[in-house]
């Protein structure tokens, strides 16, 4: 009896040591079957123990296509989300039965709050964005790149030619360098790159 | 016992003296600090508190200057002919200051004057109908008339949806000006990652300082 307690009070204590700085991740995958990888190696979904830092998962099940999410771990910011789209007719099916429906809605859910957060931490702009001046008029707001949704773009919309200096200047005027970010002119077609030279 | 009394005195002044001497030199070394220089292309140079009037004249063979610690400098420079005078501030944290003066505004505008139209040329081939939709304006030439930026200006209706004034940077390349940031309205490291960032911040604190706003 002492035994067993002693090698559990042990067991804990390494435990403990053993995740000294470490954040408790959640990683939840949809369909559950599906193989979760970090960094390429096999990990399975549920609580896993990391430093802070940037990991990259995947999800793979035959049948759909691979789910990617790449994440700054820190404490305010630790789950992984992960729902590989359905391709084939019996994984559309299953995606189709409404409890499996709703629990990849859920996790999509948790996943855009994570997006938004690594977003804002990589580029503190975005915390202040939307931003709209009428009187440029200019709106500055941001969207997520289409192939990673950790990489964000800075969209400057609504704005006349007077507006987009505007908009510069409003960036210029909150600490960051315009150099730094990948902006989108929306009203804005570079008329010297239109057709061959 | 009067000559006593005199060396007595004598040794007492002399005692304050030293103590003095040793006290000043050990206050100021322990409030001073020494900054490096290095400098070419200039005749002299001067270095003064921030926002006071007085500075102290140097030779521009003087390697090293003493500050006082915590305070702001102002070095002040004068440049051989051919070369700017300038200034560059000295934080309490600067250790080192390397003075190379830009050619001076006159040696500018002569290569400017020689090397215009070529300029223009490379612009105007860089892309599509600028010769037509956009009248280039003068620019300025920079590092060693090696940069140059300049703004393209809309000649159509300030109505139009990219009315825009574009910016454009070239560098001469072995004696040949290249369009290296292709008119736009401003530039990204994202977007140009082969290019120094130094020239994009360059060619951005151009727009920022040329290109102004309308107030509505």
């Amino acid at each position: 009896m002492i035994i067993v307690l002693i090698a559990a009070v042990v067991f804990f204590a390494v435990q403990g040591v053993g995740h000294t700085g470490k954040i408790a991740t959640t990683v939840e995958v949809q369909p559950k079957d599906s193989v979760v990888k970090m960094g390429g190696a096999v990990i399975g979904s549920g609580t896993i123990y990391l430093s802070p830092g940037e990991y990259s998962f995947t999800a793979e099940k035959t049948g759909f296509t691979t789910a990617k999410q790449t994440i700054i771990i820190s404490k305010d910011n630790h789950y992984v989300g992960l729902t590989p789209t359905p391709v084939s007719t019996e994984a559309i099916a299953w995606s189709n039965q409404t409890e499996n429906a709703l629990a990849v809605e859920q996790i999509g859910s948790k996943r855009s709050d994570t997006s938004g957060q690594t977003a804002s931490t990589k580029n503190p702009l975005i915390d202040r964005l939307p931003y709209s001046d009428i009187l440029g008029p200019f709106t500055v707001d941001y969207a997520f790149d289409t192939t990673d949704s950790t990489k964000t773009k800075i969209v400057i919309m609504d704005s006349t030619a007077n507006g987009r200096v505007k908009a510069l200047q409003w960036i210029r005027s909150q600490g960051v360098d315009p150099a730094d970010l990948t902006i989108e002119f929306q009203d804005f077609t570079n008329p010297t790159n239109q057709g061959d030279i | 016992m009067y000559q006593d009394r005199r060396k007595l005195i004598w040794y007492a002044i002399f005692g304050v003296l030293l103590i003095s001497i040793i006290g000043y030199t050990v206050s100021y070394f322990g409030s001073t600090r020494t900054v490096a220089v290095t400098s070419k292309n200039i005749t002299s140079f001067s270095i003064g508190e921030q926002d006071k009037k007085a500075s102290k004249q140097l030779a521009a063979t003087k390697q090293s200057v003493r500050v006082k610690k915590g305070k702001t400098y102002t070095l002040s420079y004068v440049g051989t002919s051919g070369y700017a005078n300038g200034s560059t501030t000295v934080t309490p944290s600067t250790t080192t200051v390397a003075i190379n003066p830009d050619y001076s505004a006159e040696k500018l505008s002569g290569i400017l004057t020689t090397d215009i139209a070529a300029i223009n040329t490379a612009i105007t081939s860089s892309g599509t109908s600028i010769d037509t939709l956009y009248t280039i304006q003068k620019g300025t030439l920079s590092n060693f008339g090696a940069w140059y930026f300049t703004t393209l200006t809309y000649n159509g209706s300030k109505e139009d949806a990219s009315s825009d004034t574009l910016i454009v940077g070239l560098q001469k390349k072995q004696g040949v000006w290249t369009v290296v940031l292709t008119p736009d309205i401003i530039f990204t490291t994202a977007a140009y990652p082969d290019v120094s960032r130094d020239f994009i911040d360059a060619a951005n604190a151009y727009q920022n300082s040329h290109i102004i706003p309308v107030e509505v």
